[in-house]
């Protein structure tokens, strides 16, 4: 329950009284937006223009690094699935040193494989903290094998997707 | 106008009219596909879950034709009116709606248009009389799985929510947008949450956004919000508390619903299958992503945890907790404090939790809150060296390499709520010698400021805010002309907080004579004769005071009864022991002088042990818990029901005979009628009869049972009386009174008299068998039952049958003369020496022979043992084993070519050995 307005004048009386030494309340704004917690480092995968045909699906590979903290020691390792091939992947800085906080990297490498079925690529980032602590963080993206899912419908005032029917009473 | 009337009318009435009705139900259930997770990230299970008090419509075309609620195992069954065919189909919704909680929907963009939903098969030319089962509606990954599990988990949220806030009442919608076009981070933009577009099956995720919910619709927030990352521990301290708290928020939800590895905060990369982990971390460790003090988010998050996590926690520990947090369950006083203190804070952070926690409608724990703070680097309460908030209380402490370790936090008034807090330092400088004064390790909003002043306390002659750009320790070198006294204030600087913790160190020559040359001048030392001994030293338990602060061996007190370990407290965790104590008899040294209950304690039985931790006080044999009488050994327990049979010499009368009780005399007889009707009756015949047998003369009366028992007494009361047919115990309803026979008349009734029928007035009884000299067969033997199988009149266990001059008491064989203690043990089968153990031989290794022929170089050893043959085996030490030769029963071996060796050892396996020096030949 929120206290109501008298409740709280009130209460404000009795914390100055109690917090003799702490600066009087103000009416500040809400809070302002804010994100998820991460580590000091954010890794973006992204596949774009992709292709397909003769069984493959051909693109390009966006790698995006953004450094929120500055941090030492980075390095950036790919473990795509056997058959997708980044014949650019050579040209990837197994070290990038330093990054100063809000400094990024950006890496756009081409992208194939057979389409028969969803092929997942993880890349990790190793960095040093700003507490010297060795820290990794993962991402991954998936080359599905078809083009992305049928998107659902908007109808009668929601977004609808055909469900898995499976009877009822569950056996 | 008035034409038109009648027509609009007529319409009105004809809507009005009902149309015919034909109800139908239609039931089914809603679920989707969950990703269950660890540390790891996914496991690879994907259980299907119930999709719980979710909307469910029914649609024909663009219309809802009928809606319900699922229920909390997702079934649903509800009525849908109806009176026509239709094509239709069902579909469940991500969506609570209530006007009396706090609605939650899920929708793919901000319109209310876009809730996401799973629907069933469409079902053509449905009559209005049919029910449905529409089956099992599951929403899958890719097709709504992801915004169906986001669903479940702010509905658990939700449910969290109501049970802090006391029950359920309404509150703003709790809308998440989830999008495959999302951003791949979440967010919480002030009105809705912002699921990531690879954050489907994030559940701590999603539940940490619904953290800043929370805060937006029942606390306040000061957080600058955007970007934070997990191992900055020198976060805006408002920051550090919104997401310390929003984290603490999801994670408990999971924790309130008992759902699994609810200390893990886990964010994965959103591709389906085992693994594809991001980063997770443990909310209740904060690993790997550890911090101290209130600038960090991890540190707000597990110390929030630790208020409402216990032993039973699903967390990785179960069924433990950590030895500094001793609290649970509060989440409920937590939520209290962020409803209504923290949103009348300014600059809101931890620390205003803590003033939250104690200040108004206190919420107590002081030294549980210290212990959980105190291990995550926040330390909310006055240092030791408090008060010297002002120049006339300042310190005064001697330059030198102590690190002083200090709090911004006074407490004047006691309140256990902070108040800003000036530290005054004063030391003597020396003319000409610079000083550097700084401060360094800040722990949570601890920015300090340095102001040094001159002899008369307000002439500042320096300052320091900021050490460097970026450092906000601080930082002052000062060299005084002449030898003066200085006063040093820090401040806690600028800054949205007013606590936190820092060191400070004064470095610089030091005034005053220094005679041990520690460091130290002898006017701040306080033993300047011992170099051990001085500000800032290691406090010892040594009965000095090590560190000069005015305390001698503080912090080896740990019972806090005023004595040390080292000065002689011999229980250091019990306050009632210690020098001094007075001694009570409990079995323990309360003093500390090495007795335990010395004293004039009582001992009944004289074995050394005072009744009060002597477990049998009268050394009976049995222990006092079962004694009936604790202090006498002469009785045990009640004698048994003791009649062993009924005769009838003559018509009429009944003899009850019985057997001898030990150490009684006198009997008491009841006799029992079963009647036809009603319960059992039991009355006294006789009362301390002498004798083993009793005549009763009374005739039967016809128609019933008669009973007699007999039951001895003795100082434990009367025996049993026996058990009924039913198996129940028999009661008289007419107890035997107690005329206190005395047969012998020697003043000593003959319930308690150790020989009831000779007078024995001093009751002697050496041998402690309850049979008085006077009257024991055996006084040198306890023998209570006083068994005399020859009926001699000597008891059995004095008799020396085998004349051997050892009784049956101690001689385990009176049949055997060779048998007795101190005998001599053989291998016989048999316990020679009675001392309990067969055959017990201590084995005798003899060498018999040990000859080296010069001649041939030839070394002949041999030797016996008292063992059995092939019982164990012999070996000359250096040369080899011994073997038996039945000829000469001797065990021999024979060595060459060989140097005399001089003397040879057999050893044996059973333990004997002999040497012998080797004759030359």
């Amino acid at each position: 329950m929120k206290p109501n307005l008298a409740g709280l004048v009130l209460l404000l009386v009795a914390v100055t009284a109690a917090a003799p030494g702490r600066p009087a309340p103000r009416v500040l704004p809400p809070a302002a937006a804010t994100v998820e917690p991460t580590l000091s480092v954010r890794l973006d995968l992204g596949l774009e223009g992709m292709e397909r045909g003769r069984g493959r699906a051909r693109g390009r590979l966006r790698l995006s690094l953004q450094a929120i903290d500055e941090v030492r020691d980075v390095a950036i390792v790919l473990a795509p699935d056997p058959l997708l091939s980044i014949p650019e992947a050579a040209s990837l800085p197994r070290s990038i040193g330093r990054l100063r906080a809000g400094e990024g990297r950006e890496f756009d490498l081409a992208i194939e494989g057979p389409d028969d079925r969803d092929r997942p690529l993880r890349a990790e980032v190793q960095f040093r903290a700003p507490d010297g602590t060795l820290q990794r963080l993962g991402a991954g993206i998936t080359l599905t094998s078809k083009p992305a899912a049928p998107a659902g419908r908007y109808h009668a005032g929601a977004l609808e997707y055909p469900a898995l029917v499976l009877p009822w009473p569950r056996p | 106008m008035m034409r038109r009337l009648p027509a609009a009318l007529a319409l009105c009435l004809l809507g009005a009219i009902p149309a015919a009705r034909a109800d139908w139900v239609v039931s089914g259930a809603c679920a989707y596909v969950d990703r269950e997770f660890d540390s790891s990230g996914f496991t690879g299970n994907e259980p299907v879950k119930p999709l719980r008090l979710a909307d469910v419509q029914v649609i024909d075309g663009t219309k809802v034709q009928g809606q319900g609620v699922s229920n909390a195992d997702g079934s649903f069954n509800f009525v849908v009116a109806d009176n026509q065919t239709r094509s239709i189909y069902v579909r469940c919704l991500a969506r609570h709606s209530t006007a009396a909680g706090i609605p939650v929907e899920v929708r793919s963009a901000t319109s209310s248009s876009t809730t996401w939903s799973v629907r069933g098969t469409t079902v053509n030319n449905h009559p209005p009389t049919q029910s449905l089962n529409a089956g099992t509606l599951v929403a899958v990954p890719g097709a709504g799985g992801e915004a169906f599990n986001l669903y479940d988990n702010v509905l658990y949220g939700t449910q969290y929510l109501n049970v802090l806030r006391g029950g359920e009442a309404p509150a703003a919608l709790m809308l998440v947008v989830f999008n495959s076009t999302n951003s791949t981070v979440s967010a919480w933009d002030g009105s809705e949450i912002m699921a990531a577009r690879n954050a489907g099956y994030d559940d701590t995720v999603v539940l940490h956004e619904m953290g800043h919910y929370v805060t937006a619709q029942f606390s306040l927030s000061h957080s600058p919000g955007g970007s934070h990352s997990l191992s900055n521990c020198n976060q805006d301290i408002r920051l550090a508390w919104e997401e310390g708290q929003a984290t603490n928020f999801g994670c408990s939800v999971r924790r309130y619903f008992a759902l699994p590895n609810s200390q893990l905060y886990v964010r994965t990369t959103g591709q389906a299958g085992p693994g594809n982990l991001q980063f997770a971390f443990d909310v209740e460790t904060q690993l790997p992503y550890s911090c101290l003090g209130a600038t960090s988010e991890t540190v707000v998050q597990s110390t929030l945890w630790d208020l409402g996590d216990g032993p039973s926690s699903p967390d990785s520990s179960p069924g433990t907790d950590e030895p500094w947090d001793l609290l649970l369950g509060l989440d409920a006083d937590r939520f209290q404090v962020q409803d209504v203190y923290i949103p009348t804070a300014a600059n809101i952070s931890l620390e205003d939790f803590w003033d939250g926690w104690f200040g108004p409608g206190a919420h107590g724990h002081l030294s549980e809150m210290r212990s959980i703070f105190r291990h995550f680097g926040v330390e909310y309460e006055p240092d030791l060296m408090e008060p010297n908030d002002t120049v006339a209380e300042a310190r005064l402490v001697t330059p030198g390499p102590a690190i002083y370790q200090l709090t911004f936090f006074a407490d004047r008034n006691n309140d256990l709520v902070g108040e800003v807090d000036p530290d005054w330092f004063g030391f003597d400088a020396v003319g000409g010698s610079q000083y550097t004064l700084e401060t360094f390790d800040l722990v949570g909003d601890a920015n300090t400021t340095l102001t040094l002043f001159a002899t008369n306390g307000t002439t500042v002659l320096a300052t320091n805010d900021d050490r460097a750009a970026g450092d906000k320790s601080s930082l002052i070198s000062y060299t005084p002309p002449a030898a003066t006294r200085l006063y040093l204030r820090v401040d806690h600087g600028p800054g949205f907080g007013i606590y936190g913790s820092y060191d400070l160190r004064l470095l610089g020559a030091a005034s005053g004579i220094d005679a041990d040359q520690d460091g130290y001048p002898s006017t701040n030392d306080c033993n300047d004769n011992n170099p051990s001994v001085h500000p800032g030293a290691e406090e010892f338990c040594n009965l000095l005071d090590d560190d000069c602060d005015g305390a001698i061996d503080e912090g080896f007190d740990q019972d806090g009864d005023g004595v040390t370990v080292c000065a002689g407290d011999c229980n250091n965790v019990n306050a009632a022991i210690h020098p001094g104590a007075a001694e009570i008899c409990n079995g323990i040294d309360d003093d500390c002088d090495t007795l335990i209950d010395e004293g004039a304690f009582p001992d009944t039985d004289g074995d050394g042990v005072k009744d009060c931790a002597d477990p049998d006080d009268d050394n009976d044999g049995v222990p006092d818990t079962e004694d009936c009488a604790p202090l006498s050994y002469l009785a045990t327990a009640p004698p048994a029901e003791v009649l062993e049979s009924v005769e009838s010499p003559s018509p009429g009368v009944a003899r009850l005979k019985w057997g001898m009780v030990a150490q009684s005399n006198v009997y008491n007889v009841y006799r029992g009628v079963i009647g036809a009707l009603g319960p059992p009756h039991f009355a006294c015949l006789l009362a301390q009869g002498p004798g083993l047998q009793f005549d009763d003369p009374a005739t039967p009366p016809p128609g019933s049972v008669f009973v007699y028992v007999e039951a001895g007494a003795n100082t434990c009361g009367e025996g049993s009386l026996g058990l009924d047919s039913a198996g129940a115990p028999r009661a008289p309803d007419t107890p035997c009174g107690s005329p206190g026979t005395d047969t012998d008349g020697d003043g000593i009734g003959d319930l308690n008299d150790t020989c009831p029928l000779v007078p024995n007035a001093n009751q002697a009884d050496p041998d402690r068998d309850g049979r008085g000299t006077v009257c024991d067969n055996c006084p040198s033997a306890g023998n209570p039952g006083q068994q005399d199988a020859d009926g001699n009149g000597t008891g059995d266990a004095c008799q020396d049958v085998d004349g051997d001059g050892f009784p049956a008491s101690v001689d385990c064989n009176d049949g055997n003369g060779a048998i007795h203690p101190g005998a001599t043990e053989v291998f016989n089968g048999q316990d020679d020496d009675c001392d309990g153990v067969v055959d017990d031989v201590t084995e005798t290794v003899t060498v018999t022979l040990a000859t080296w022929q010069a001649s041939s170089s030839r070394l002949t050893i041999e030797a016996t043992t008292n063992y059995p043959l092939g019982s164990v085996s012999l070996t000359v030490t250096g040369f080899g084993t011994m073997s038996y030769v039945p000829a000469t029963s001797v065990y021999r071996l024979v060595v060459q070519p060989v140097a005399n060796p001089g003397s040879v050892t057999v050893t044996s396996t059973g333990g004997g050995s002999a040497s012998l020096p080797v004759t030359p030949l």
